[in-house]
């Protein structure tokens, strides 16, 4: 459960959240609007890449920032469309960021990867990848690990219409494969919500929820 | 491990060099040392000043902008790279331990840049050895040998600083902090005749230099790793 008490944050001088208080507890919650809105921004406070000026940030009880928690724990994270080492391998990339947790074979990283239809082009350098290509990336990266939370930021920009079908039942799977995960993500389309339990968008500094269509 | 595109800088670093090392030594080789002349290539102003403008070769110039713009563009389109790179690595542990791990890699690449440093200086000892028959002795080989390993220990904690600062957010001093310390450092060797940045052609004052880098790298490491915990993390790139 992620819980967000009193937050307020300024960005350049401009105030995007406002004594915002929310709980989320559903599998997979949608955080929709137009581009600069503060949809990012949110992102970031959630997982500790970004600090609000007031207000807490609350994750299965621990406050992040406090008590040597930096981030989130356990989760699958892409905000603002990282990219990879460029000189390295597709596989490369993707092994290296593995090793760390350690969580994921490279049998398991081999299946995400025919998944995505990257086997072809897994062992040629990041930087010769398409748009679409370095989106893939970014997903199996978050995925990889079987993090109990995942945290999107426009996971279905740059796919096409096959991908995206092929990335909502992934994602699907997995926020259903185990007992309270939980996928929070941003999007500025009209994508499918069917797998959607919570809409919220950003209107004037506060997070108001929507209904789902 | 993530850091500097070494095959590419090395191939461009090495010629770039070497073609440039050939240019001055033409000029400059009569009455001069060999780390005098290692100084010239990086364009010592005061020793550019001592032997009279009038004998440079413009030539240089060409090759040292060459040798510059490569080297420069190899190490700060890898540290672009980290940045938003690194935003995938801290999630996945914790600030401490990626910075941890940044600094061993700086380690790292100390050892690597001053054996490539090394290499290319033993290259042009053995070239100017069979082309121009000029001895070059020991100890002046020692003493740029040793410069070597002090300029990577330089070099490096600025890179170094660079790729954390550029975590930082807002990141609009990423590169004005350690390349206005380069500058000042380059300005004060040309003014003062002093050598923190530039080759001292003495054995001694090298070893000295070299502990007092090493020991900037450290200050370096221990304030990053106290700063880095306040701070908010950038994840562009």
């Amino acid at each position: 459960m992620i819980e967000l008490k009193h937050i307020r944050k300024k960005y350049k001088e401009n105030i995007l959240f406002e004594d915002v208080s929310a709980v989320f507890s559903s599998p997979v919650i949608k955080i929709a609007g137009e581009n600069g809105i503060g949809k990012s921004v949110l992102l970031k406070m959630i997982v500790g890449y970004s600090f609000p000026d007031s207000g807490q940030v609350i994750c299965d009880g621990s406050v992040l920032g406090e008590n040597g928690r930096d981030f989130i724990e356990d989760a699958g994270i892409f905000i603002d469309a990282p990219q990879f080492m460029s000189q390295w391998s597709g596989y490369d990339n993707l092994a290296y960021l593995a090793d760390i947790r350690k969580r994921c074979s490279a049998e398991k990283l081999k299946e995400l990867i025919e998944y995505f239809d990257l086997t072809d082009d897994i062992h040629k350098k990041y930087r010769t990848y398409s748009l679409g290509m370095r989106q893939k990336m970014r997903l199996i990266q978050a995925v990889m690990d079987d993090p109990k939370y995942l945290i999107l930021d426009e996971p279905f920009d740059s796919l096409d219409q096959t991908a995206v079908t092929k990335t909502m039942a992934l994602l699907k799977d997995h926020v259903s494969a185990g007992a309270g995960r939980m996928m929070i993500y941003t999007s500025h389309s009209e994508t499918d919500t069917s797998f959607t339990d919570e809409i919220y968008t950003i209107d004037h500094h506060k997070l108001v929820a929507l209904p789902l269509h | 491990m993530a850091g500097v595109g070494w095959k590419r800088l090395g191939i461009t670093t090495s010629a770039a060099y070497i073609m440039s090392f050939f240019f001055l030594l033409l000029p400059y080789r009569q009455n001069n040392s060999y780390p005098v002349l290692l100084n010239l290539q990086f364009l010592n102003f005061s020793m550019f000043a001592h032997f009279r403008f009038s004998r440079f070769d413009p030539m240089h110039i060409i090759w040292f902008l060459w040798f510059f713009h490569f080297t420069a563009d190899a190490f700060l389109s890898c540290i672009n790279e980290n940045t938003s790179f690194l935003s995938m690595r801290l999630y996945r542990s914790s600030r401490n331990e990626v910075l941890k791990q940044m600094i061993r890699e700086s380690l790292h690449d100390i050892i690597r840049l001053s054996v490539l440093l090394i290499m290319i200086i033993v290259s042009i000892a053995m070239l100017s050895l069979f082309w121009i028959r000029e001895n070059i002795s020991a100890a002046s080989v020692l003493c740029v040998c040793l410069y070597c390993i002090r300029f990577s220990v330089l070099l490096q904690t600025m890179i170094c600083a660079i790729r954390i600062f550029c975590l930082f957010n807002p990141p609009s001093y990423v590169f004005t902090l350690p390349f206005l310390s380069v500058l000042a450092g380059i300005g004060f060797d040309a003014v003062s005749g002093q050598h923190l940045i530039t080759c001292s052609a003495d054995l001694l004052m090298e070893l000295y230099g070299l502990v007092l880098s090493a020991g900037l790298f450290c200050a370096m490491a221990l304030c990053e790793l106290h700063f880095f915990k306040r701070k908010e993390v950038n994840i562009h790139d």
